[in-house]
């Protein structure tokens, strides 16, 4: 078989894209060391320290690569040799001494450099301490790079970070940017920035570039407090000040952007929220992540020599919601799947469920009010239509009463008169004979008198019913009332065929009340048994009216009749407002006697009548304090 | 006077019934009261009645029913209707069912005394025997 369709065609091309240097040391150091297994054990040393969160971010992410790692466990050594503040031939030995020692008894599978500078060291460290032990670089520049091209048993992954594509950030966020100002330690001292320092005459080609490094931090933030517009500040790193006042870089940014006048841009992201607006920035995670995978693939077995260098894009576009806005950046100009941090959450972000909470409050009070106005307003039309109603309705009642009281009044008063015209007539008949009858015209003339008297006594009973009582109660005898009632409409009883049987009883306790409107109940029931026996032709129309002492101590007024009775499906409606069976009733009558007795603290009820018809049944409470004074025993005894 | 023709009175209004009877016999006419038309149809004197002066309103059978009940016994007594009330209609209706009058309380003694000469008239006509 061919070798070609064995390993495969992207293979092939992989192998065909192994840089120059890889591909030298696999076919020359592959054979001794691929066959033992490794220790299972990683140094990683840092070209910086721990005031550099960046590093400090990437080892993070290396180590929960390895830990995640089904091939684990292994152990991972650290070491930051802190190059930015230390570093000399001296200073190298030293170190190697100390790991030398300090490394005697463990045994190190891989080691993995993090920075160009590292890579240089370790590299010394490996030729004295570890021998033939693979080394994984990170975080290395394509420059620094190209120049370990001929070491062996080494890999790594390569990062893209230019100082061009730093000032092509800055441009694209200010497009008429100038000149840029350079902030940092000196480019030549720096590890990470130090080949920015070759690309700096290209740039300056382009832009006047104002040269910071170098300075004290009083000087510094003198100076950057009064840059001249169009500028775009380039923070690198600070770990040693003109000074000699070391700085954690991110804490040195932090002073610089308290007083710049103008924007920074930063290349990683652990700058981001110290005061920059940001930039094409290195995130740490993923550079650690592509060290441990390719640690991981060494100690699996392959041999560094092997894996060819990689060349993550490890930079994405991330800017601080707050720069942006100090500075009127619109996020529109910002390059396309740029990240925005730091952004003020809105209101609505930070509350919406509050917000909405409150909104759907609001609104439910909103509708809430508008209903209740809705029906306020509707029960106040139906109220005054109401009162207008019922004013018109007491009206016609009225009305219609008067003219049923005038036909009553006609008729009693009409009687008495008859009875005194024709006494009178016959009286004087009497008296012009030819021999005058003195004795029927006296008798005549007494019955004049007893008409008239009896006229009176009508008129009496009238105006006691539409004597006005005022607010004032008096203590009414139900018995006088039911008199004066019959009494008013004794014709009309009369006039329909109807039998009257009263029983009274007697004395009968004193009620609190306005004998007017007592009287119109009575009136009213008395005139509803007459219409409730109009039909009746088969037996005698009869209407009983009894006064009663209801125990223990009421008095019960009942008027019966013997009419057709109250159909069981209405017994519920008799006493509603506008509930009638008569034809030209406007059935107010037994709603407004209800009241009027109930506001007696009485009751109304009807019952069915012992043969037919029925009886409507008024209670009224009897008047205590009256019904035990003598006054009244005496008033009683008297009648 | 032993002659005199009898005219009786129905009204159950005792002052009424009275006085109108003191006017009639003032007038010289002999005149029998009932305080309804029950005791007048019970009595003896349904047939020697000469004209009969009945109220309109009365409780048990009313004047109407009197003037109908006379007709369906083939009595054909003239009937003078008093009523407190006054109703047009009525006054139409009794008249056409034969009433000599219809009188209104308090009623006018020309009109009565009219009222009764027609009565008795018509009496003396319908029983000349009598």
């Amino acid at each position: 078989m061919d070798l070609t369709e064995l390993v495969g065609v992207s293979a092939i091309k992989r192998l065909s894209l192994l840089s120059a240097l890889c591909l030298v040391v696999s076919t020359q150091l592959a054979s001794p060391v691929a066959t033992q297994p490794l220790p299972r054990s990683v140094l990683i040393i840092n070209q910086s320290g721990p005031s550099r969160p960046w590093y400090v971010a990437l080892d993070n992410s290396f180590r929960a690569t390895m830990i995640s790692s089904p091939s684990g466990p292994y152990s991972v050594y650290e070491e930051d040799l802190d190059l930015n503040l230390f570093n000399g031939v001296n200073y190298e030995e030293s170190v190697q001494a100390f790991f030398k020692k300090k490394y005697r008894d463990k045994s190190i599978g891989v080691i993995v450099a993090v920075g160009s500078s590292a890579v240089e060291y370790a590299l010394h460290f490996r030729a004295e301490i570890w021998p033939d032990v693979p080394l994984v670089f990170a975080a290395v520049d394509e420059t620094s790079a190209a120049q370990l091209k001929l070491a062996p048993n080494v890999t790594g992954s390569i990062m893209q970070m230019t100082l061009r594509e730093m000032v092509t950030e800055a441009q694209v966020l200010f497009p008429d940017l100038k000149r840029i100002a350079l902030v940092g330690d000196p480019l030549e001292r720096q590890t990470f920035y130090r080949p920015f320092k070759d690309e700096l005459p290209k740039v300056a080609a382009e832009l006047e570039v104002i040269d910071l490094t170098g300075l004290s931090m009083s000087e510094l933030r003198r100076r950057v407090a009064t840059l001249p517009t169009s500028t775009a500040i380039v923070y690198t790193a600070i770990y040693l000040d003109g000074a000699g006042v070391s700085y954690a870089p991110a804490d040195a940014l932090g002073l610089v952007a308290e007083v710049a006048n103008r924007p920074i841009f930063v290349d990683i992201d652990s700058d981001l929220g110290r005061g920059a607006v940001g930039g094409l920035v290195i995130a740490a995670a993923p550079v650690g992540e592509e060290a441990a995978r390719l640690a991981l693939r060494v100690l699996n077995g392959e041999s560094a020599s092997s894996i060819p260098v990689t060349v993550g894009l490890f930079d994405r576009p991330i800017f601080d919601w707050r720069q942006l806005q100090r500075w009127g950046i619109s996020e529109a100009r910002l390059p396309p799947g740029s990240e925005i941090r730091f952004r003020d959450p809105t209101a609505w972000e930070q509350y919406s469920t509050q917000i909405m909470l409150i909104a759907a409050a609001m609104l439910f009070q909103t509708i809430l009010i508008i209903a209740l106005f809705y029906e306020r307003r509707r029960r106040r039309s139906a109220e005054t239509v109401s009162r207008i109603t019922m004013a018109k309705l007491a009206d016609s009642n009225r009305v219609a009463t008067a003219g049923e009281l005038t036909a009553a009044i006609a008729h009693e008063v009409n009687q008495p008169l008859a009875a005194m015209v024709a006494n009178a007539n016959a009286g004087l008949r009497w008296l012009a004979n030819k021999a005058p009858d003195l004795d029927e015209a006296r008798a005549a003339m007494k019955n004049i008198v007893s008409a008239g008297h009896r006229a009176g006594e009508v008129i009496g009973s009238i105006r006691a019913i539409f004597r006005n009582d005022g607010q004032e109660r008096t203590a009414v005898d139900l018995n006088e009332v039911v008199q004066d009632v019959l009494g008013l409409v004794r014709g009309e009883l009369q006039a329909q065929g109807i039998l009257v049987h009263i029983e009274l009883t007697r004395p009968l306790p004193l009620v609190l009340g306005h004998s007017g409107q007592l009287q119109q109940v009575i009136l009213n029931l008395v005139r509803n048994a007459a219409d409730a026996m109009n039909s009746v032709s088969d037996r005698a129309r009869v209407l009983r009216v009894k006064s009663a002492i209801h125990d223990p101590d009421g008095v019960l007024v009942s008027v019966g009749d013997s009419g057709t009775g109250i159909d069981p499906k209405n017994v519920d409606h008799i006493f509603d407002s506008f509930f009638t069976t008569k034809a030209q009733g406007m059935g107010m009558g037994l709603s407004i006697c209800r009241s009027i007795i109930e506001a007696h603290d009485g009751r109304l009820w009807a019952s069915s009548g012992d043969g037919h018809g029925s009886v409507f049944n008024i209670q009224l409470p009897a008047w205590r304090e009256l019904r035990r004074s003598p006054r009244h025993a005496a008033a009683a005894t008297r009648r | 006077l032993q002659q005199a023709p009898v005219i009786s009175i129905v009204d159950d209004d005792e002052g009424v019934r009275e006085a109108t009877k003191s006017l009639v016999r003032s007038l010289g006419y002999s005149a029998l009261t009932f305080c309804s038309a029950e005791e007048f149809l019970g009595s003896a004197h349904v047939t020697s009645t000469a004209c009969l002066i009945a109220d309109v309103q009365m409780p048990g059978l009313s004047g109407i029913e009197l003037q109908e009940r006379l007709i369906a016994d083939g009595r054909r007594i003239p009937v003078i209707f008093v009523t407190a009330f006054s109703e047009e209609k009525l006054q139409g209706h009794v008249l056409k069912s034969g009433a000599i009058g219809y009188l209104r309380k308090p009623f006018d003694e020309d009109r009565l005394i009219e009222f009764i000469d027609a009565a008795l008239k018509s009496y003396g006509g319908q029983n000349p025997a009598q």
